[in-house]
């Protein structure tokens, strides 16, 4: 008797920890925080302010304006390139269509890319590049712009790096990182874009930010 | 007895040693994929999707097989099909690239990418190298 107890008990403990992990788990929260003090009914109340991606304006390959509202209530992963890009860019891309191909037809994932090299990678560049990668719009923008702006969105508050460097091949320097982003415009993720397996942990993290978001 | 025994495990010590190096030579031409090559074309030889053309059972390799050493080390510029689909994406050259070199990454090709379909020697390429167009 006592036995059998203890082995439905494990059993269903062993199937509890299998079954309920994907809703349990928590992606962090990433970059600085600072507690912000208000006053209710004359009591101080300590609330969190993260880490959030300001507005932005770009344009992406069907000289779309692309701000803050086209990502409002979605998650998105944004990572920089530059499409003559003779290093990493293509390795990125490989595996940036692998988050492409599972989230295509999900209105609440979006993709973007952004130019570092925007006097180069002009709407009509982006746009043979997007096609020839046959990939849509509406999921995939790859973002050309002022190129300070991007290099400060780069550094300052995607926390990645992004600039010019005569030295190495291409003429510019910069990380294969993605960067999730939550619908709060908050940093959940930073991954190796050109890792294969840090892929797969973000495509299992983006699902984890999906359900989170749907309770 | 002993001594016997500790000949046989030399020679045997010996024979790993050597056979060491001989793969690692072998080795030379994923080695120097992996650096030249692999960053666009990737690993698996499959390029990028309407971006990069593969490498894999490609037509314009088998081609271009007679000048494939002179286009590894001047590149490629302007549009170029490659098993049908049109690519405009320029290739950098590598004038670094020796001979040895170029050899070893072209058999590489044809040993994992099976384009070329025929191997090529030293002596094939040294010829192709003077004769660029």
């Amino acid at each position: 008797m006592k036995n059998t107890l203890l082995a439905v008990g494990l059993g269903l403990a062993l199937v509890t920890a299998c079954t309920s992990s994907p809703e349990e788990k928590k992606l962090p929260i990433l970059g600085p925080r600072e507690p912000k003090v208000t006053m209710v009914d004359g009591k101080p109340q300590v609330d969190t302010v993260y880490h959030t991606i300001p507005d932005f304006a770009f344009l992406d390959q069907d000289s779309t304006l692309v701000t803050q509202q086209t990502v409002a209530n979605k998650i998105y992963v944004a990572d920089f390139f530059f499409t003559s890009c003779p290093s990493i860019c293509p390795k990125m891309k490989s595996q940036m269509l692998r988050v492409y191909e599972k989230f295509k037809d999900n209105p609440r994932v979006a993709l973007l890319s952004h130019s570092i090299d925007p006097a180069h990678d002009t709407v009509a560049v982006l746009r043979d590049y997007a096609d020839r990668l046959g990939v849509k719009s509406s999921t995939w923008h790859f973002l050309t712009g002022n190129r300070d702006s991007i290099f400060d969105m780069a550094q300052k508050h995607y926390y990645t790096s992004a600039m010019e460097d005569k030295t190495v091949a291409g003429g510019y320097a910069h990380s294969g990182s993605f960067l999730l982003v939550d619908g709060q415009r908050r940093l959940r993720g930073h991954y190796d874009g050109t890792n294969a397996q840090d892929v797969d942990k973000l495509l299992q993290d983006m699902d984890v930010l999906l359900a989170e978001k749907g309770k | 007895m002993s001594v016997s025994r500790l000949i046989v495990a030399a020679v045997l010590f010996l024979a790993f040693a050597m056979a060491s190096c001989f793969t690692e030579r072998g080795d030379e031409g994923e080695l120097l994929y992996g650096r030249h090559c692999a960053s666009c074309h990737l690993e698996n030889g499959e390029g990028l999707r309407g971006v990069i053309p593969p490498l894999v059972n490609s037509d314009y390799v088998e081609k271009n097989r007679d000048i494939l050493a002179c286009l590894l080390r001047k590149g490629i510029s302007g549009t170029i099909t490659v098993n049908g689909k049109q690519y405009n994406q320029a290739m950098p050259g590598n004038q670094q690239l020796t001979e040895a070199d170029l050899t070893n990454i072209i058999n590489y090709l044809h040993k994992e990418f099976k384009s070329p379909k025929q191997r090529v020697s030293f002596g094939e390429i040294r010829e192709q190298m003077r004769n660029c167009p």
